[in-house]
């Protein structure tokens, strides 16, 4: 590295002053250009590390209702992603939940939501078979979540079963486990575990109900209704 | 040096913490180093227990009065290296980046997320040494005389595995990355 490239990132990082040299240099052209992609380089860094590890505690989490075919879907999501995806439940208990397991103050906002209800729509209304919102995971266990991101790489139409996940997250052993976390998958629908069956065949199991399973599988056209 | 690493340690050296203190008030802090370390969240939780375990061992040679918190770096360090090795040679799939996973909680628009997936693919393209000094730096504001006591080397050597990391992201995000700013792509040295 040159003594300029250095000098140039001392002063960047506060742990030099720049020198008359230094300072000539940043106002020529090509200094100018130097510093502003240090700048970008930086702020780059910032943006993509700058909230590492401090979930949101004060944000509120948002939540709106979507109406489908299966009843009201309610949805909720904090600032970092889709956290809750619920139906078969009135609204005072989904925010309740949302309250008691959340910790954070619950706001009503179609508004917030919009892309997600809208994809959801979609979805139900046969003209979209995935998702594209960002999901917060940041609530579920790390074994929890390596099943929950292989799920969400099923697509609409194709079936896996317990074993299948287990093995693409490198535990083959682990199907009871896998079937476990899918039970308590926050996040349905979009983290499609409906489409996870068991190995013979048979449906396994669906924490909103068998109906509910082959509902949703008839709507994505992997079981005839 | 040693008067004002005494001065930010007296706090900790009026009376000798307990384990329990210590894994209380760093515990934060640690996931959140090794989460921008390891580049996603799953590897530095289990980092984190990792460390905590060997520092719950090696607890009873920290001496009274010593830098707590750049001995627990030293040894999130050494698990976070131990984690990415042993991945490595089980040949899991790490070497994409897992949006959903990244360090900073994912961005709503689809194009900022693309551009932090590429950052954090060009961060963890760095040497080990490189990304942690970088990170201990700019996200932990440990002092350049504490980041080579955590990463073994002196605060010069730490020093220049900070800004050698820079210079290096500088040069990759040039190249990947739209400029829009107005700037031209040939910024090589």
């Amino acid at each position: 590295m040159d003594s300029r490239e250095w000098a140039l990132i001392a002063a960047l990082l506060g742990d030099a002053h720049p020198s008359p040299e230094l300072k000539e240099w940043l106002s020529s052209s090509e200094g100018r250009r130097e510093l502003a992609a240090y700048r970008h380089t930086m702020h780059a860094l910032q943006r993509a590390y700058g909230d590492a590890g401090t979930p949101s505690a004060r944000a509120p989490v948002f939540y709106t209702a979507v109406r489908a075919p299966i009843g009201t879907v309610w949805l909720a999501a904090t600032r970092d992603g889709l956290v809750r995806v619920s139906f078969r439940r009135r609204e005072t208990d989904f925010t309740a939940e949302l309250r008691r397991r959340l910790r954070k103050e619950v706001v009503k906002s179609a508004e917030r939501l919009r892309p997600i209800a809208e994809q959801m729509k979609a979805y139900f209304g046969g003209t979209r078979s995935a998702f594209d919102v960002p999901v917060d995971l940041s609530r579920v266990t790390p074994f929890q979540r390596r099943v929950l991101l292989a799920t969400r790489a099923v697509r609409a139409g194709d079936l896996a079963s317990y074993a299948d996940i287990a093995r693409r997250i490198g535990q083959p052993r682990a199907s009871r486990a896998v079937g476990q976390a899918l039970g308590r998958n926050p996040i349905p629908i979009v983290i499609p575990c409906h489409r996870v069956v068991a190995s013979d065949g048979s449906l396994g199991g669906y924490a909103g109900g068998l109906a509910m399973k082959k509902k949703l599988l008839a709507i994505e056209g992997a079981l005839s209704a | 040096m040693s008067v004002s690493t005494k001065r930010l340690d007296s706090a900790m050296s009026r009376a000798p913490m307990s384990f329990e203190e210590l894994v209380k008030r760093y515990r934060g802090e640690m996931v959140a180093y090794l989460v921008r370390l390891l580049g996603n969240r799953d590897d530095a939780e289990d980092a984190c227990q990792d460390a905590l375990l060997r520092a719950y061992r090696a607890f009873g040679r920290l001496r009274a009065g010593s830098n707590s918190r750049a001995w627990l770096y030293r040894i999130a360090t050494r698990s976070a290296l131990n984690v990415s090795r042993s991945r490595r040679r089980r040949g899991a799939r790490r070497a994409d980046v897992e949006p959903d996973t990244l360090p900073a909680p994912p961005a709503l628009d689809p194009a900022e997320r693309e551009r932090r997936i590429r950052v954090v693919r060009a961060v963890q393209a760095l040497p080990a040494k490189q990304r942690a000094a970088l990170m201990q730096r700019q996200f932990h504001g440990l002092r350049y005389d504490e980041i080579g006591a955590a990463l073994e080397c002196s605060a010069e050597a730490a020093r220049a595995n900070v800004y050698h990391a820079i210079k290096k992201l500088r040069a990759a995000f040039i190249d990947s990355e739209d400029v829009k700013e107005g700037e031209d792509a040939h910024g090589q040295s």
